[in-house]
């Protein structure tokens, strides 16, 4: 009993050791990608509704997650009036607007009971992808119709309102899909625990199931 | 102050069917009123039906096991099973009861159905299956002649190319149409089987775009200028939405598309000139 306590505080305490940025200059971190103003993702208003798929289990080996999840999916806290009121996606590092997609409808639901013609297809949602200084990207998706700020091949310092989460495209109601990409690689998870990768790509990745930190690289 | 003005806007959003053509809204009732009670007596009461798939004799639903209580945003979408009904008589029969289908089409006399890995099978009217395709992201379209459908198929180039659009015919032969920059995507073909739009966002700007089966340079159809970033200053009054999938596309002429810009609000498009107008109906 002892030395399985011992084992599971010797993992614990690795991991919490393993995330935190990896000690190199080159790699870019990111801040959470949207508003945690009062009104905004703050008090409440954003949760984690999926993280990256691991086979089964979540980077923390929880059960956050849906098969074959690429991304993690922050929902909006009151759906489509939040939505309406307006949440800012917010760039997560400095980077370059590399592919910007907007005009798609934005109300998308699945569950829409009454009206089956609610329900969009998987190829429809209004996004940004940006790319990094180190090559990475950072693609955000789902986004409010008629939101985006900024022209492709826009250079960005980190942490611009970039455009308004949305219900765009295959969703089930609004939420910003984030995904982080890594070239040679492809779709990488910027957290990291027991059940995922090693080191995080957040500054500050904070608790399971909270948000990660604001601040800037 | 906050909440005043988030209660403005939330008024002032009106919900999709308020702008719904009357005939679009009968349409869904009258489809309710046979689906639900065939699919909870199918499937459970639980079961709900999420989606439909093109229109008459072979319109297929697409039908969930359960929705959650309180669902939050994600784009987790589950598979699902599929019945056909039968607009013209009201007819509800069950094509494949498991859950495990990302899309359906009626080809003909035969189904299509799209599993959740991208495999495309084309169900014959005899029940033999075969594999047409692999590869496939969905947006299924069938030609008039049921000899072949068009579809979005997930990326096989390069990273910056997320999806393309290809003809796939009943021997299981497919051909790439167009396949540029970004997400090119919701085709549809025309009743003569030679004309394919489908929508790009190759300009920032999700807009139709029009080419051949025999996959010529495609022709930019709408919102020819515009880029995303202009749109945030007000929407022109020349930007014609794009659709929210192939599901419910419909051709009402040789050259002129019905389809869905989100929620059941339909749109005309001509294919030809690019001429295009919300389809509310009138007072009728």
């Amino acid at each position: 009993m002892k030395i399985s306590m011992m084992k599971k505080l010797t993992v614990s305490l690795v991991f919490a050791l393993l995330a935190v940025p990896a000690v190199s200059s080159a790699q870019t971190f990111f801040r959470f990608p949207a508003s945690q103003l009062g009104d905004q993702c703050g008090n409440g208003g954003c949760v984690v509704s999926a993280y990256k798929d691991y086979g089964g289990r979540d980077y923390a080996c929880g059960g956050v997650r849906y098969s074959g999840h690429t991304g993690i999916d922050y929902a909006l806290v009151g759906g489509f009036s939040k939505m309406d009121y307006g949440v800012w996606a917010m760039n997560a590092a400095s980077g370059v607007i590399e592919s910007s997609v907007d005009g798609y409808f934005d109300r998308c639901n699945y569950w829409d009971q009454g009206n089956p013609y609610a329900a969009c297809g998987l190829y429809t949602a209004n996004y940004i992808i940006m790319r990094h200084a180190d090559g990475t990207k950072t693609k955000y998706w789902h986004l409010k119709a008629y939101t985006q700020q900024f022209a492709r091949n826009t250079s960005l310092s980190c942490a611009y309102w970039i455009a308004r989460v949305g219900s765009s495209g295959a969703s089930t109601g609004p939420h910003l899909h984030f995904e982080y990409w890594v070239p040679n690689y492809g779709i990488d998870d910027p957290y990291a625990g027991p059940c995922g990768t090693p080191y995080t790509r957040w500054t500050s990745q904070g608790a399971y199931r909270g948000l990660p930190g604001i601040a800037c690289q | 102050m906050w909440t005043l003005a988030a209660m403005t806007l939330v008024a002032s959003s009106a919900t999709a069917a308020d702008r719904m053509n009357p005939a679009d809204l009968r349409r869904i009732e009258k489809a309710r009123e046979r689906l639900v009670p065939a699919v909870e007596k199918e499937f459970g009461p639980k079961a709900r039906f999420v989606h439909l798939f093109g229109q008459g004799r072979g319109m297929l639903a697409g039908v969930v096991a359960e929705i959650p209580e309180q669902p939050l945003g994600t784009d987790d979408l589950p598979l699902l099973a599929i019945v056909q009904y039968d607009e013209t008589t009201g007819a509800v029969s069950v094509v494949d009861r498991e859950f495990k289908y990302r899309e359906a089409r009626s080809v003909g006399p035969h189904v299509a159905l799209l599993d959740g890995q991208g495999n495309l099978r084309l169900r014959e009217r005899g029940g033999r299956e075969r594999v047409l395709a692999k590869g496939v992201g969905g947006d299924l379209f069938p030609t008039a002649k049921g000899d072949a459908l068009v579809a979005t198929m997930q990326s096989t180039s390069t990273e910056t190319h997320e999806t393309s659009v290809a003809l796939i015919d009943l021997k299981g032969q497919v051909k790439l149409l167009a396949d540029g920059p970004g997400v090119d995507a919701a085709p549809s073909i025309s009743p003569d089987g030679k004309t394919v739009v489908f929508v790009s966002g190759r300009t920032s700007v999700a807009s139709f775009y029009v080419t051949t089966v025999e996959g010529e340079e495609a022709r930019q159809l709408t919102n020819v200028g515009l880029e995303n970033w202009m749109l945030f200053e007000g929407i022109p009054a020349s930007f014609v939405p794009p659709p929210v999938s192939s599901h419910h596309m419909e051709w009402v002429s040789e050259d002129v598309l019905r389809y869905n810009a989100g929620g059941g609000k339909f749109w005309t498009i001509n294919v030809r000139t690019g001429q295009a107008a919300p389809d509310l109906g009138g007072d009728k």
